[in-house]
């Protein structure tokens, strides 16, 4: 999926917050690789018969047979799953699509009248496929893979872990191989609707973040004292990544060569609350894009020229864009409330990144649901913020400097600017809606959302023209079901 | 008359045995070997929210459930901590689908779960305090 011939260059790529080179992700083995690989030879592809449709999953769920707990679990194979029949619509704003996460692409709004489109079924339909084996009490192994409409038809991409877990001692537990990436309160359970009220995490809060599994482990130290339950948490490995697309058809693979995490957990009757911390290093440049490398080359070259003032403005824009060695750090405080009537879930969170071109955000919500028999309507109010301003061309570099070289310099410190402007993210979300309990495996759920996407930002909005504020109504039925 | 009344005491019985069904008291039962003869509320609640495999004396437990859908889980576990049925499968399919732990196994009935706990030592089910068996042991009241 690396055509880069596209000749405009789409600068959100970069929003998701670090990259990597597609050629270091860790390839699926070579006898699965090859049954899924097709006529071209650098691009994984998946059978037509694993595609996503709706009737699929309607089938799948319809005819699967079971309850997924056994008799007795130890030596045992346990296969169970999930999945979201879901549907969206809008009012179609040309400016501002929806998508759930960043590894979507937008459906093209500017094309359409319809509130609903060909993509409208797609962004919260998922199936999850769950095999577990019990090995002795303490040893169990798992594998999950996750069908969903991302932009990545990567099979490795769709496996979101399989790891071996052991319980040395009953206070630890440990995860060996690939895991769930596990710092925020939903960071592991955000394709699993059937576990909340809601249709979907909050975009604001869990739609940027590209990461799903950890390759590496984790380890966990459970504690109890005086009616608290405390879990101290590490993970550590690298991330398998994810694709983030540019445009109509190019694809940037994120990864990251190094991920730490840490996260403290107190649960004390009905309050849940969890402090997390994540370090990600991005060990390479960004995929050669040549629009990419174009700028660059202009930006070095324009650094090197010793011009006062425009040169050392030069180097600093090149140097926030350089992903080579750059660190992001994720700090976040969830807060839950779950007693029988009633469920308040809050998150405050922060990105610092040391790269202008990655994300610096605060972001932040609250929901609050009223269970109420099988009907549990809910409230939700969602939003980010930068953490950088916009990138403005306060001094034209071409001030002062002969009448031939204005134009270009001039331009070149546009298109910097814009590209460092592309990973804002500043936008608000009001959310309300109803979860009906159909019956012990099947949730219903409606909602509607009203989001404000502000100037230059670039979370929900694919245009470049990001001059003006968008105001953006959602409405999403979405059907969750566990088997 | 005698048979009347006799028939009127029967059909009242009935009615009030349906009219109670929801709230009959449970037993949590173990083997008779179990070292406990008494755990808290919120031991069980632990044990079966699959918090802890453990007994408080450190043993393994297997822990035996009822039917997802069925009446009687769903009064347990309103007894035991509260939480709704819903809540219960949710909470489950949170911990099961991040890979954490496996749902307690499930027994199709209150004799399926006594004949469990009979026959293994490590065993904790809950039985309607009405159909407990002398072969197991009561280590909690729910009212």
């Amino acid at each position: 999926m690396r055509s880069y011939c596209h000749p405009r260059p789409r600068l959100k790529h970069s929003r998701a917050g670090f990259s990597g080179d597609p050629e270091d992700l860790p390839t699926f083995p070579d006898f699965l690789d090859s049954r899924f690989r097709g006529n071209d030879a650098g691009k994984l592809h998946i059978p037509r018969w694993l595609r996503l449709k709706p009737y699929a999953i309607f089938l799948f769920f319809f005819f699967f047979p079971g309850d997924g707990a056994a008799v007795d679990h130890v030596g045992r194979w346990h296969v169970m799953g999930y999945g979201t029949l879901g549907l969206n619509a809008d009012d179609g704003h040309p400016k501002a699509s929806f998508i759930r996460d960043i590894t979507q692409r937008e459906q093209d709004s500017s094309t359409t009248s319809s509130l609903i489109t060909d993509d409208a079924w797609k962004r919260d339909t998922r199936l999850g496929l769950q095999v577990a084996f019990q090995v002795t009490p303490t040893v169990s192994v798992v594998s999950q893979g996750v069908l969903r409409d991302q932009v990545s038809s990567k099979l490795t991409h769709f496996i979101d872990w399989t790891f071996v877990a052991f319980n040395p001692i009953p206070e630890v537990d440990a995860r060996i191989g690939r895991v769930g990436y596990d710092v925020f309160l939903m960071s592991e359970q955000r394709n699993l609707g059937y576990s909340y009220p809601w249709v979907r995490p909050p975009v604001e809060f869990y739609g940027w973040v590209p990461l799903y599994s950890v390759d590496g482990g984790d380890l966990a130290y459970n504690l109890t004292d005086k009616g608290s339950r405390w879990r101290f948490k590490i993970q550590g490995g690298s991330s398998p990544g994810l694709g983030v697309p540019i445009d109509r058809d190019d694809i940037f693979y994120v990864a990251s060569d190094t991920i730490f995490s840490a996260t403290v957990t107190r649960e004390q009757g009905p309050w849940q609350l969890k402090v997390g911390y994540s370090y990600v290093h991005v060990g390479s440049e960004a995929d050669p894009l040549d629009f990419r490398l174009g700028l660059f080359t202009a930006l070095d070259g324009v650094a090197a020229m010793n011009i006062p003032t425009v040169s050392a403005d030069a180097q600093a824009l090149r140097r926030n864009m350089t992903w080579k060695d750059s660190r992001m750090n994720y700090y976040t405080l969830g807060i839950v409330y779950d007693q029988k009537d009633w469920l308040m879930q809050a998150e405050l969170g922060k990105v610092v990144s040391s790269i202008d071109m990655s994300i610096n955000s605060t972001m932040a919500y609250v929901a609050l649901a009223r269970r109420l028999g099988d009907w549990t309507p809910f409230v939700m109010v969602s939003g980010i913020r930068p953490r950088v301003g916009v990138h403005t061309a306060s001094v034209p570099w071409g001030d002062g400097l002969p009448e031939e070289v204005q134009g270009p310099l001039n331009a070149l410190q546009a298109g910097a600017n814009q590209a460092l402007n592309s990973t804002r993210m500043n936008q608000e979300t009001f959310g309300l809606g109803l979860r009906w309990d159909a019956n012990s495996r099947v949730a219903l759920k409606w909602q509607w959302d009203a989001t404000h996407v502000r100037a230059n930002s670039h979370l929900l909005r694919p245009a470049l023209d990001v001059s003006q504020d968008v105001h953006v109504n959602q409405l999403s039925v979405n059907l969750d079901f566990i088997f | 008359m005698k048979m009347l009344t006799h028939h009127l005491l029967a059909l009242g019985a009935v009615l009030a045995s349906v009219s109670s069904a929801g709230a009959a008291d449970l037993s949590v039962v173990a083997h008779p070997q179990n070292s406990r003869d008494a755990l808290d509320k919120s031991q069980v609640s632990d044990l079966y929210l699959g918090r802890t495999h453990l007994f408080p004396d450190g043993s393994h437990a297997r822990v035996i459930d009822h039917p997802r859908d069925s009446d009687i889980r769903k009064d347990f576990f309103e007894k035991v901590n509260g939480m709704s049925l819903n809540q219960v499968n949710a909470y489950w399919a949170r911990m099961t689908f991040t890979g954490r732990v496996l749902p307690p196994e499930t027994a199709a009935d209150s004799q399926a779960v006594q004949t469990i706990v009979v026959d293994t030592p490590q065993a904790i089910g809950y039985v309607p305090d009405a159909q407990r068996q002398p072969a197991v042991k009561e280590i909690l009241h729910l009212q």
